[in-house]
């Protein structure tokens, strides 16, 4: 206003001055002074919605003289203490925490104001839903690699994860493009650095498996010259630590054990050729080649042993190949979900289905089928990473979305970071690693653009 | 510069009078006294009087009328008042004379106006031109004078496309359109030179003249086919020193802005968006209920950003001092002017000291016209005028910030988060927040700078033949811009939808800060004018001749920024003769003609030069004795013919006779295949078209002037048929075996377009009792129609170009909405751009072949740009009192509705949504419960989300809008303090004033305001604005 009256001034209209402000604007005032929160009364819930629901369920608190400023309010769902968010002074926006299990719905304004309790109790349900294991990225997107408890530590880009079979709280996980070997230790709740790349000579870690004895932990490694460190062990005894070295091959992707035979099964992504190995001859036998030149797989036998899956992650295929018990050896594989150099996310069964870029997968007992009386009870979860989401196929061949993709709202990508329910609104960025611990019902899903381990604890 | 300004004016004040004042002390000087009076015996009060050819030696009369002024025997004095007719009365030795002064009677032949050969009388008139009254001009609050000229001047046709400060400039066609060629912009000449009308200072300015047929821009030859502006500036009158200052504080708002949906209305019309298409919706219930009641500020706000960004009113500033005066021998003009533009952004007080973001422009010119008499027979006159404007901008500059106005929701992100952070996605997202957008991102400030110099000197030739005349002239321009760019970006961030566990946000940076960054440039030209005139007026008995000849040559040479290009530093270059021959034969018959001899420097040698030849007859039939005798009331009847050709030159091309080769970009391949061994050859990249020249106008106009019982009614119309050929374009139609890419087809001067239309404007002027009443009225239309163009053959006449107007409007017809699957399938196939569902637009089968497609595309409406403008206005002076209305409207133009504005949702959560929408879109009667909702008729069809559906955005009539308009343009009122009273403070006249600018619009289309004919709504809408102003003459 100075400025406009110096002008004034300026062109000697003063005398006009009453006139122009009357053409300045005078709102704004009305607003406020209408919601405060007023001690002289009390506070009053009159109802909430919804009724019922799970940890981070959106809550509407309707009332009166709630007030405005949420650092004032306080409020209790099931006695524990919720986020609150927003208020008007007659609606409170918050979030329901976890553990919420009693239901009782509380709120009090300022240090020491009575609680008003809501009448009806909320019924709080547990739910399946993805949440975030270990991983800091801060907010600029800068992520540190660095050990340490889970809710401080930081990867790379979390990949492949094995859980150790003698000690279901060791997770073992490749993080980034094969650089370190991490041990998430759910004793101790921390995170730690097994082996870098460079102790073993290794170029690129691509999967880790324990063999029948579940005290030798194999790796594979890619490296694309000729006669290529292939497969090493470590073992159990000197703490998964001196690592030696058991094949050598060019652009080995896998090392997959038989879960009854034993013998290992290792490839070459340039030439697509599947290796048996033979512990007892320690001799390497060429089975076949895959799809022609350039052909990465992974290789995943149900734990029956009768098949094995392979993922295919560049020509965007699963591929199925039955186990040959004469001869203890893998038979032909043939495509079995997907269409060959298709990328895409279209669940279906068989070949129309489209996949985005299978990657690491796992078989999960599906209840239901044993109730059913069928043959075959796994599922086959895997991660599928340009799809941005963790998939399913059924031994009937269906491919199905189990998770991720979620948020459509938000905007049109499918990747993202965000947690909650599976599909109405989870995220992925790019998942490679599945681990499932069937004791516990919880999957550990390796979130590599994310750099976050992420769970989802199946809870029915 | 507003100080220096008052500095000057109080310098001018008390310091120059006394330095003009040039007391001859002789040994015997006369004190002259006396009374000054009307018929009616009342005094005059301030009138003015002064010693014939003495500069600045004056006096005024007193309340009383009185004066008192020393003076030498057998000098003459002059008593001048305005509205008077001037007395000189020679003085002896007698010490008192009394004055009776007589009123001077306005008369339509008296009134003068000039053309590209100098000044005639109005009277003598034989060709078509527009003498625009310049004080009606003056009372536009814009800083540009060609805002002014929609609906005040007859024979032009305007339009205003921005409001920001700084670039307000109207774009206007004389006579409308004529051709699809590179320029249809009018040739502007200010004191005879062509230069730059939008920055000129209005108050310089002493006449303004729209030429508009053959017959006057045929000296023009090459270059007059649009028409010609002639702007003359003022010059100093002998007397005693006279002072004008003026200065206005203008409110500006802005007319109408778009009206958006809030954020709830917006995410509720979004869920539908996405349900009506079956996806599922974005927004569930319960956070539709925190929008609602602004629960959650950060993640689900309600943003209104024209709010947030835009000030409800900014005010601008315009200050003019102007000084005149001098003796016989040698008469000076002065003028300074300031104007300051505010921006209508609001701008970030915690950065306020540093820098300022908001679209500010300030301007300063300076004039000064210097006329020296050398010899009784030569005359100098000097003119210098200069001007240096500042435009200021936000960083990302005002496109950015409407585009962001346009598109960013109210929910999508809030203006900062509640912790402090710049939501947004990154430097370069069109997507940006209007906030951060407007005043985060650093500043840009633009100059230009222009000085021109005329220099004329004018010769009498008596001695050799009397009424000979010889005038040169001189002009020298040079023009400068700069611009320097600060540039700068906070920190962004985006917020995940979702919380974390803990109900925290989860923010990703979306870019880190960048400090501010510098980058500058500029440009330049420079001009240089010289023409040499020989004028020859002589009457003998009752014949009377008139004849020009003139030369002229003009450059115009880019100094600055020039490139490696040797094109760049070649200067454009005119040349020309041109002549006028006038004989009339008792002021009754009229003949003229007139012609051009051109040339540009951009053709090839042999088309270099043409001759444009135009003749014009003229017959005033009130000065028949007949009707002398009979009619006496009809003060002038004059019927007008002209024809003439004219050219315009200005074909957009450098040396379109010269061929350029270059270097071709991905040369061929000369190997087996997946291997690269391509070899780069040399190709055309332009082929020479060697036959190139100016497109040619053929002019035809019958006028008729008619002006009775001493003008209390005047009337001039004007019909026009032009037809234009040779307009230059690309050979579109050659076929491909020619061997030449479609870009770089040669051109030729093959298009024709005819247009026609009329103009006119009409005065009425009644005193009724105290009151002086002037009723003004002034309309102009056109129409044109490509003849003739180069297409390639198309299957259906009327997809054709040729036979409708240039820039004409096509699209679709719409039949309305589809009511139902069963209208869908018996209808014809309509799947070119989607499928489409109930609720979306039918379109006609045209072509009839039961498959909608782009063939069934039609002309339908005009052009966005107006076919007519008009204007009336009343003025009334009463006593002191003056009033003024002016109303103005434009019609016969048409403009499609497009963008994420028109087409909610089309471009996925980037677009506002109009309020207009929420009471007028089809709504499935799954959604709403209600089959009425599914109203055929509707004004918006079904929603749809992010592309789903291209058939409703497809230009049509259903999209089609009427862009024509009336406004009350100017509502002025003023004052005039009454002398005796002014007089007592030595002011000679002070009048204040009130003008409303754009106060009332009235037009059909009313989402916005309809003069832009903005397809979306966005940019810088045009102002309203009250103005209040003082004029103190001294």
């Amino acid at each position: 206003m100075s400025r406009f009256f110096k002008k004034m001034n300026f062109t000697c209209l003063m005398f006009f001055c009453s006139g122009m402000l009357f053409f300045h604007s005078c709102k704004d005032e009305a607003e406020k002074n209408k919601s405060e929160f007023d001690p002289n009364h009390p506070v009053e819930i009159t109802d909430f919605t919804p009724k019922s629901g799970s940890a981070k369920t959106r809550m509407h608190i309707y009332g009166k003289n709630f007030g405005t400023d949420i650092a004032q309010i306080s409020v209790e769902i099931g006695g524990i203490p919720a986020k609150v968010i927003g208020s008007n002074g007659e609606i409170i926006y918050c979030l329901v925490p976890q553990r919420a299990v009693n239901g009782t719905v509380e709120v009090a304004i300022g240090p020491d104001s009575a609680r008003a309790t809501a009448a009806e109790i909320f019924d709080y349900q547990s739910k399946t839903v993805v949440s975030t294991l270990a991983g800091y990225v801060d907010p600029t997107g800068n992520k540190e690699v660095k050990d340490g408890p889970f809710d401080d530590c930081g990867f790379e880009g979390p990949r492949w994860l094995t859980i150790d079979p003698k000690n279901k709280k060791h997770i073992y996980m490749i993080d980034g493009m094969g650089i370190s070997i991490r041990l998430l230790d759910f004793e101790t709740n921390t995170v730690s650095t097994l082996l870098q790349r460079g102790q073993g000579n290794w170029t690129n870690m691509r999967q880790l498996e324990f063999t029948l004895s579940r005290d030798t932990l194999l790796i594979s490694n890619e490296q694309d010259v000729d006669g290529a460190i292939a497969v090493s062990w470590v073992t159990r005894n000197n703490g998964f630590k001196k690592p030696q070295h058991i094949v050598y091959y060019r652009r080995n992707n896998t090392c997959t054990i038989h879960p009854m035979n034993g013998e290992l099964y290792y490839n070459s992504r340039t030439t697509g050729e599947l290796v048996r190995y033979d512990w007892q001859t320690k001799t390497s036998q060429l089975l076949y080649t895959l799809k022609n030149r350039d052909c990465q797989f992974f290789v995943f036998f149900h734990p029956s042993g009768d098949y094995a899956y392979m993922t295919v992650p560049n020509k965007k295929l699963i591929m199925k190949a039955e186990y040959d018990w004469e001869n203890k050896t893998l038979k032909v594989a043939n495509n079995f979900a997907g269409s060959d150099g298709q990328e895409g996310w279209q669940d279906g069964q068989g070949t129309n289905a489209r996949l985005g870029n299978p990657m690491q997968g796992c078989f999960v007992k599906n209840e239901k089928y044993e109730r059913e009386g069928k043959p075959d009870v796994y599922d086959f979860y895997f991660a599928d990473q340009n799809a941005h989401c963790i998939r399913y196929l059924t031994p009937e061949g269906f491919v199905y979305t189990y998770a991720g993709r979620g948020s459509k709202g938000v905007n049109s990508n499918a990747w993202g970071y965000v947690d909650g329910d599976l599909l109405k609104e989870a995220r992925f960025n790019q998942p490679v690693g599945i681990a499932y611990d069937e004791e516990n019902k919880t999957f550990y899903i390796g979130d590599a653009n994310n750099s976050r381990i992420r769970t989802i604890v199946i809870d029915e | 510069m507003r100080y220096f300004t008052i500095l000057c004016t109080i310098l001018f004040l008390f310091v120059l009078p006394d330095g003009f004042a040039q007391n001859n002390d002789g040994a015997k000087t006369l004190e002259v006294t006396g009374i000054v009076t009307d018929e009616n015996n009342e005094p005059l009060i301030g009138a003015n009087v002064v010693v014939k050819d003495v500069p600045g030696l004056g006096a005024i009369t007193d309340m009383d009328g009185r004066y008192k002024i020393k003076i030498e025997p057998f000098n003459r004095l002059v008593f001048s008042y305005i509205g008077f007719k001037s007395q000189e009365i020679l003085v002896k030795t007698e010490t008192v004379i009394n004055v009776i002064m007589e009123e001077a009677e306005s008369s339509i032949l008296e009134e003068v106006v000039v053309t590209g050969t100098g000044v005639q009388k109005k009277i003598n008139l034989t060709g078509a031109v527009t003498a625009v009254d310049v004080d009606v001009l003056k009372s536009s609050p814009s800083a540009n004078v060609t805002n002014a000229l929609a609906g005040n001047v007859a024979g032009v046709l305007a339009m205003q496309t921005s409001g920001q400060p700084g670039h307000t400039t109207s774009e206007f066609w004389i006579r409308g359109i004529s051709t699809f060629g590179a320029s249809n912009s009018a040739l502007v000449l200010v004191d005879g030179f062509e230069r730059n009308l939008d920055e000129i200072n209005v108050e310089d300015i002493e006449s303004f003249q729209v030429l508009k047929d053959a017959s006057e821009t045929a000296i023009y030859g090459a270059r007059g086919a649009n028409g010609v502006v002639l702007v003359t500036t003022k010059h100093g009158k002998p007397g005693k020193i006279n002072i004008n200052t003026k200065f206005e504080t203008i409110h500006n708002s802005l007319i109408k802005l778009p009206q958006y949906v809030d954020g709830y209305d917006y995410a509720v019309l979004l869920n539908e968006a996405r349900i009506t298409r079956n996806q599922e919706p974005v927004y569930a219930e319960d956070e539709l209920i925190s929008i609602k009641y602004g629960l959650d500020p950060d993640l689900l706000p309600s943003v209104d950003w024209q709010d947030v960004i835009l000030r409800d009113g900014a005010m601008s500033y315009r200050a003019n001092v102007n000084l005149d005066g001098g003796g016989a021998n040698a008469r000076y003009f002065v003028s300074l002017s300031y104007v300051e533009e505010e921006g209508m952004y609001k701008t970030d007080r915690s950065i306020k000291e540093d820098y300022n973001t908001n679209a500010n422009s300030r301007r300063y010119n300076y004039r000064i016209n210097a006329d020296m008499d050398i010899t009784s027979t030569t005359s100098l006159h000097i003119g210098v005028s200069g001007m240096l404007k500042k435009v200021n901008d936000s960083g990302k500059g005002t496109n950015a910030i409407w585009n962001s106005l346009t598109g960013q929701n109210p929910v999508q992100m809030p203006v900062t988060y509640s912790n402090g952070y710049f939501p947004g996605y990154n430097v370069n997202d069109i997507r940006d927040n209007p906030w951060v957008a407007a005043t985060q991102t650093g500043y840009r400030q633009n100059w230009l700078n222009e000085v021109q110099t005329n220099v004329t000197l004018e010769q009498k030739l008596d001695f050799i033949t009397k009424g000979l005349r010889f005038i040169g002239k001189f002009g020298y321009d040079t023009n400068n811009s700069n611009w320097i760019n600060k540039i700068k970006a906070p920190e962004r961030w985006t917020a995940e939808r979702q919380r974390d566990d803990k109900g925290e946000i989860v923010f990703k940076r979306a870019n880190a800060e960048i400090l501010m960054e510098q980058s500058s440039g500029g440009g330049g030209d420079r001009r240089e004018f010289l023409e040499a005139e020989l004028h020859y007026n002589r009457g003998f008995g009752d014949h009377h001749l008139g004849a020009t000849l003139k030369y002229n040559q003009d450059s115009k040479v880019q100094t600055y920024n020039l490139g490696s290009d040797l094109k760049n530093s070649i200067p454009y270059r005119h040349q020309g003769m041109a002549g006028r021959f006038m004989y009339d034969w008792k002021r009754r018959y009229y003949a003229n003609f007139n012609f051009g001899y051109t040339g540009s420097e951009n053709f090839a040698v042999n088309n270099q030069f043409g001759f444009f030849p135009a003749f014009s007859l003229a017959w005033n039939i009130s000065e028949e004795p007949i009707v002398k005798n009979k009619l006496n009331w009809l003060e002038m009847f004059k019927l007008r013919y002209s024809w003439g050709r004219v050219g315009n030159d200005n074909v957009g091309t450098r040396f379109p006779y010269m061929y350029s080769i270059g270097e071709d970009m991905d040369g061929y391949q000369w190997a087996d295949f997946d291997f690269t061994r391509s070899f780069q050859g040399k190709s055309y990249t332009r082929v020479a078209s060697t036959g190139i020249t100016w497109e040619m106008a053929t002019k035809h106009d019958v006028g008729v002037d008619i002006s009775i019982l001493r003008d209390k009614f005047s009337i001039t119309a004007d019909y026009f048929h032009e037809k234009r050929t040779g307009i230059f374009m690309s050979r579109t139609s050659l076929p491909w075996t020619v061997g030449l890419n479609t870009g770089d087809n040669p051109s030729a001067n093959v298009g024709s377009v005819l247009s026609r239309g009329a103009d006119g404007n009409f005065a009425f002027k009644q005193k009724i009792g105290n009151v002086n009443l002037t009723i003004r009225g002034n309309a102009t239309y056109s129409k044109n129609e490509i003849l003739e163009r180069d297409e390639g053959f198309k299957q259906f006449p009327y997809q054709y170009e040729k036979g409708y107007r240039v820039n004409q409007a096509r699209g679709l017809i719409a039949l309305g909405l589809f009511k139902d699957w069963d209208d869908i399938r018996n209808s014809p196939v309509q799947n070119a751009w989607g499928s489409v569902w109930p609720g979306d637009i039918k379109y006609q089968d045209v072509n009839g072949n039961g498959v909608i497609g782009d063939e069934d595309r039609v002309a339908i409406g005009a052009t966005t740009k107006p076919n007519l403008i008009y204007g009336l206005g009343i003025s009334a002076q009463w006593k002191n009192v003056d009033f003024n209305i002016h109303f103005q409207g434009a019609g016969k133009s048409s403009f499609f509705l497009s963008g994420g504005i028109a087409h909610p949702f089309s471009r996925g959560q980037w677009g506002n949504v109009l309020q207009d929408v929420v009471e007028n879109r089809w709504i499935s009667r799954d959604i709403s419960g209600d089959p009425a909702t599914e109203n055929p008729n509707a004004k918006y069809p079904r929603l749809e989300y992010e592309n789903q559906n291209g058939n409703n955005r497809q230009a049509s009539t259903f999209w089609l809008r009427d862009g024509s308009y009336l406004r009350l343009k100017t509502f002025e009122m003023g004052y005039s303090v009454p002398k005796n009273f002014v007089n007592k403070f030595k002011i000679n006249k002070m009048r204040v004033f009130f003008v409303g600018t754009n106060l009332l619009t009235f037009s059909e289309f009313t989402l916005w305001d309809p003069e832009a004919a903005k397809t979306d709504g966005g940019g810088y809408p045009l102002s309203k604005s009250l103005t209040l102003g003082l004029t103190v003459n001294l």
